[in-house]
């Protein structure tokens, strides 16, 4: 490759002598040359600008630069290059040379015929500086990024209802948020970034307790020694307004990127509502407890079959020692093996949602084997949404052993008023035999209404005994096929004599299971109320019929009625109405009692329809046997 | 001769006015308060009242023993007491019939002649 060294002029470029031949110049430095004549044809071409152009210098010299750059036309050479050649002043300018990713700065001569052009590699000049405008821009990106983020926490921090504490590692606060300010008394910034060992003189910190706790505990300073802590319960006084709270502290570090602690974070709750909230809780739970514990009657709360609370009461009446005990045995192995079924039973219904007794008494199975009568009384309790159980049980041994002793009492006191009623029944009797014969009429009747009254007395008598067994349950039942139809007309033809007419109709034709005398018992006794309440009017009447199951008595009068109010209660012992007029009926109120009691031992049921000054139909049902029954029964 | 009935009870006012009514009606009459009778009866009575509850004997247990001995098994026996009940246990102790006091004086004499009538007399001398 040689250049053309007689067209080159090298008077522009080196205005001085040099020793060096000019090509070997230009050939050693480190930027593109070439060189163009006045026709904008190729005078010169170094290595470098054939390695920048990429054509040989056979290629360029003597072609017009736009001819071999087509695209140049268009481009800022152009326009530079002819700049250059009308002003004749040195034109400099930079450009990207895309196709090579460079940078170039060019430098452009005028010549007395042409002009010189130098390019200059500024790529990596130019990388730098885009470098350090990146740089610029990501830093300033970053520094908005980290204030706004700043921002943020600031907002979280003092929107936070938890308080938060940081410090150092040597114990100065350097920020408490609003939450930590304000529930430690602070009200400015300042007052808040102090030294741990400078906070006693604004409030004290006690244990849940009570007692105040040394600096030295204090959650900060235990922080501090390196314990890392959750739910550090105290109580904070504000010496300012000597009112304080309950906190909840937890402690923790901000480590730095070698995993040392850099921060020390305290945050903190107050709980003083909850802790009220759970105070009184405890004391609720206390006072139930107490409350419980102390009962004189056995409390237990049951799911299902199992225990899950039992009072001391209920423990000790049971012979057990704790109430742990109870917990692993099934509510049935308190009872009397007999009992069980019985209360099972009850127990299944009640899951069906049937109806079944809260209220009965049953027999209790000591620890020891040995049992007692008790009474039951199951209540529902939801818990949540598990159904419970709450039962209340008293062991009623000594009130049995009274109704004993009151039965005894009563049995005695029967048996001894009978035995008086008995002589002087006889001798009534007697004396009536001896005025008859002689034919003195007058102290005859006397002596009759007196034997009449004799049997008054013998029946009350009779009815006290006979609800005192009631209620023991000490009464025994005979189990005679009765006539029924026979028992309704022995009964009403063996009725005292009286004004009134008693018409019977209907019949049921079948027999019954049941005791005879308790029967004829509870119609006399209807039938005797009947007439009593009655009295002005002539006719009773008494109506039977049959169901494919059961018969059904009616004993229907026109007298003074009952309102419904007393309509249940004149079935239990003792009930007497009273009526607005003034008119007494004797009694101890009793009839009904009795005949209630003897009718539910047959399963049958009475009830009464009447209303005040309307009548009574008093009526009762028996079952005819039940063969299921019979079998239950054996 | 004249059949004879052994009352037992331990109220004295009852064996009294007993006594006069089956006079009255021409029994010949023993009283006796207590069991003691078992060992000393002779002659025989023809029919005995017996209370159920006599002070410190039980008037059911002493029918048991009436009814295995075989010197007065044939007796009839009829027991009497003031509880409403006691027929129902009477049954079992063997006795012929009840009768509960207080009693019409007419219903005593028909039940003792209606025993007296079911069984031959044995022991006339």
């Amino acid at each position: 490759m040689t250049p053309i060294r007689s067209s080159f002029r090298l008077e522009h470029v080196f205005m001085h002598e040099t020793h060096y031949p000019v090509e070997t110049i230009l050939e050693s430095i480190s930027e593109a040359f070439i060189a163009l004549n006045s026709e904008w044809c190729f005078t010169y071409v170094n290595h470098h600008a054939e390695l920048l152009l990429q054509k040989t210098r056979e290629e360029l010299l003597g072609s017009s630069v736009w001819e071999k750059f087509a695209g140049a036309a268009d481009s800022i050479f152009y326009e530079k290059y002819h700049e250059a050649v009308e002003t004749q002043a040195a034109v400099r300018f930079e450009d990207f040379y895309a196709l090579r990713s460079i940078w170039f700065e060019v430098r452009v001569y005028p010549s007395k015929d042409g002009l010189f052009v130098y390019f200059h590699d500024i790529t990596q000049q130019k990388q730098a500086e885009e470098e350090r405008e990146r740089l610029l821009h990501q830093l300033e990106a970053e520094r908005s990024i980290a204030e706004a983020h700043a921002r943020q926490v600031e907002a979280v921090l003092a929107s936070m209802t938890e308080g938060i504490i940081i410090a150092d590692l040597h114990g100065n606060v350097l920020q408490m948020n609003e939450a930590a300010a304000r529930l430690h008394g602070f009200t400015r910034p300042e007052e808040s970034q102090r030294h741990l060992r400078d906070f006693p003189a604004s409030f004290e910190v006690h244990i849940k307790d009570g007692g105040i706790l040394s600096v030295d505990e204090w959650p900060l300073a235990r922080l501090l020694r390196g314990e890392e802590f959750t739910d550090y319960e105290v109580y904070v006084k504000r010496l300012a307004t000597d009112d304080g709270w309950f906190g909840s502290y937890n402690g923790g570090f901000v480590y730095d990127e070698h995993g040392v602690p850099a921060l020390a974070i305290l945050t903190l709750r107050d709980v003083t509502t909850q802790k009220a909230a759970e105070e009184h809780l405890r004391a609720s739970e206390e006072r139930f407890r107490l409350l419980c514990d102390n009962a004189p009657i056995g409390i237990a709360i049951s799911h299902s079959t199992r225990y899950i609370y039992t009072n001391q009461a209920l423990v000790t009446m049971f012979g057990y020692d704790n109430a742990e005990e109870l917990l692993d045995i099934s509510l049935l192995e308190l009872l009397e093996l007999q009992s069980r079924a019985q209360i099972q039973t009850y127990i299944a219904l009640r899951m069906q949602g049937e109806i079944a007794p809260l209220s009965y008494e049953t027999t209790g199975l000591r620890r020891d084997g040995s049992t007692f009568m008790l009474s039951v009384h199951v209540g529902r309790m939801p818990i949540g949404n598990m159904l419970t159980s709450i039962t209340f049980v008293t062991d009623i041994t000594e009130r049995k052993e009274v109704e004993r002793r009151k039965d005894d009492f009563l049995s005695m006191a029967s048996h001894e008023l009978r035995t008086p009623l008995t002589s002087v029944k006889a001798y009534t009797q007697l004396l009536q035999r001896l005025f008859e014969k002689e034919g003195k009429q007058e102290p005859v009747l006397y002596l009759a209404k007196m034997d009449t009254q004799l049997n008054k007395l013998t029946k009350l008598i009779t009815d006290l005994l006979d609800i005192s067994r009631m209620q023991v349950e000490t009464m025994t039942f005979a189990r005679d096929v009765v006539d029924f139809d026979a028992l309704v007309r022995d009964t009403i033809a063996n009725l005292p004599q009286t004004q009134q007419r008693i018409r019977l109709s209907g019949y049921t034709s079948r027999s019954i299971i049941g005791d005879q005398d308790r029967l004829r018992q509870v119609l006399t006794n209807l039938l005797i109320n009947a007439l009593k309440y009655s009295p002005q009017k002539d006719v009773v009447l008494v109506t039977v019929s049959t169901t494919s199951e059961r018969v059904v008595v009616q004993v229907q009068d026109s007298g003074i009625g009952i309102a419904r109010q007393h309509h249940k209660k004149v079935f239990e012992r003792f009930y007497r109405v009273y009526t607005n007029n003034d008119t007494t009926y004797p009694g101890l109120g009793v009839g009904l009692y009795i005949a209630h009691e003897v009718v539910t031992r047959h399963n049958g049921t009475i009830w009464v329809e009447s209303a005040e000054g309307q009548g009574a139909t008093f009526s009762f049902s028996l079952p005819f046997e039940n063969e299921k029954d019979e079998a239950k029964r054996e | 001769m004249s059949q004879r009935i052994l009352v037992v009870d331990d109220e004295e006012s009852i064996l009294e006015v007993v006594q006069i009514v089956l006079e009255g009606e021409g029994y010949v009459v023993q009283t006796s308060m207590n069991s003691s009778f078992l060992h000393t009866l002779m002659p025989l009575p023809d029919l005995i009242l017996l209370d159920v509850l006599l002070s410190g004997e039980d008037g059911r247990e002493i029918c048991k023993r009436i009814k295995v001995d075989m010197r007065l098994q044939h007796i009839p026996v009829i027991m009497l007491s003031a509880h409403s009940d006691a027929g129902k246990v009477a049954d079992t102790s063997g006795a012929d019939a009840f009768l509960e006091k207080p009693f019409d004086v007419d219903a005593l004499i028909e039940i003792v002649q209606k025993h007296l009538k079911a069984v031959p007399t044995s022991n006339q001398e």
